[in-house]
Parts: C-alpha cells; structure tokens; sequence
C-alpha cells in the first residue's frame, strides 16, 4: 500500500492506494501517529481492501483526534471498502464525504 | 478442490491472497464475493497466526476451497491451542466511537461475510468451514 500525506496549516490529507490489511496497517498507524494537525482526511479513492486490522488503527485515530480536534474524515470512498464500514458500523462513527 | 499450506507469518497473507484469486476465477466469484472471502480468510489465519501458535515457532496453517455453482466452502485448519470461534459473543457494532474498544470486530466480520461457520477439534486440530453461498447475477 502506498500512503502520501499533504499537510497544510489546518488539515493534513493521507491518501491511501492499495490493500490496508495485516501487514500494511502499521504503516498508516505510524503515518497518523506523526500528525499533529486537529483535522484529519483520510482519500480512499485508491483504497481496494480494508480490514479488521485497518479498521482498528482508524478507529484509535479517531478516538485520539476527536478528543483534540475534528476526528477523522474519510473521503472517496468506493462500494468495497463502503461495505466493510457498513457491515462493521464505521459509516456511524467517522464522517464519511 | 485447490488447497494451500502457508506458514504461520503474517506475509503469507499475500500467497494466501492469490490463491484466493485463481478459486474466484474456478468458481466465477465476484468482486465482491472475492472481496468477502479474502477478508474472512485474513481475520480467521490472523487470528491462529497471533493466538494458536506460538510466535517463536514455525507452524503451518492447511487451507482449501471447494464448492460448486451454488456455494464455496473455505476450510482452514491449524494444529494450535483449541479454539471455537462460533462460541465468541459478538462485538457491538452499535456503540459510539468512544465506548468502542480498540479491536473484537474479526470473529464478528467473519459471521457478517459468510452463511456459515462449523467449528470442530479433532485430532488435535482445529478445523473451521466457513460456507458462502454465491450469488450469481
């Protein structure tokens, strides 16, 4: 999975492409870790696969962005990755644009 | 029938993923459906590979598919600690963000993405049939 992140003043945009899986799951969790801006956007246009693993480390993110901030938005979401946040209840915690 | 023995490391997971690609070719899955098997079969190898084996060890994980126009069955068996995923209470999907604990949604994606999960242990193995039943369009 490739992740970039676009930093502004009051937004930081992660884009994620590729599979966020198992193995993959650390490397985002070490990417929103470093962020310290209060509004998080996370692009899922080029996002194919997500799993409990993912889930988890947007789930921790959120929590520790909604204390301080605006919580994590996800944006661009496509059907397959749309189904597992519905099936999981993810579509009802995190803003999804 | 195909099959596929992996070892008990995560980076498996990618051979694990190929295969799971030339059954859906077999049985003319979906995306969807590739999607939904691909996910169970992560959570339930994840789940041996962090708490049946020990992680200091080299073990092997047994996997095969087979099926026909109506159904695939998925069976993943392990020789590790003894443990029947059917008997974990589902997590709750309800809760708010803050009273969601980090983690628990595996076992409950599992039974959101296939018809059905047998557990049983024999011989010292844990041996679990995942079974969906296909869709075509």
């Amino acid at each position: 999975m490739n992740i970039t992140t676009h930093k502004t003043d009051s937004v930081s945009i992660v884009t994620l492409e590729g599979r966020l899986d198992t193995n993959t799951a650390p490397k985002l969790e070490s990417t929103l870790n470093d962020i310290a801006a209060s509004k998080v956007v996370i692009d899922c246009s080029a996002l194919e696969y997500v799993s409990s693993a993912g889930l988890r480390v947007i789930l921790a993110a959120h929590k520790r962005l909604a204390t301080s901030g605006e919580g994590l938005t996800l944006r661009g979401v496509g059907d397959t990755v749309r189904s597992v946040l519905d099936m999981t209840g993810f579509s009802r915690i995190l803003t999804i644009e | 029938m195909r099959s596929i023995t992996i070892d008990n490391d995560t980076r498996e997971l990618t051979r694990l993923m190929s295969f799971t690609e030339e059954v859906a070719k077999e049985y003319r899955l979906s995306h969807e459906e590739v999607m939904q098997l691909q996910l169970a079969l992560e959570e339930v190898v994840v789940n041996i590979i962090s708490y049946a084996y020990s992680p200091d060890a080299h073990e092997l994980i047994y996997i095969s598919a087979e099926g026909d126009k109506e159904h695939i069955t998925l069976c993943i068996r392990d020789y590790g600690i003894a443990f029947d995923p059917t008997e974990i209470k589902d997590a709750d999907v309800n809760l708010a963000a803050e009273e969601r604990a980090i983690g628990g949604l595996g076992i409950y994606l599992i039974r959101q993405l296939v018809d059905t999960i047998e557990y049983r242990r024999s011989e010292g193995y844990n041996i679990l049939r995942l079974t969906k039943i296909l869709k075509h369009k």
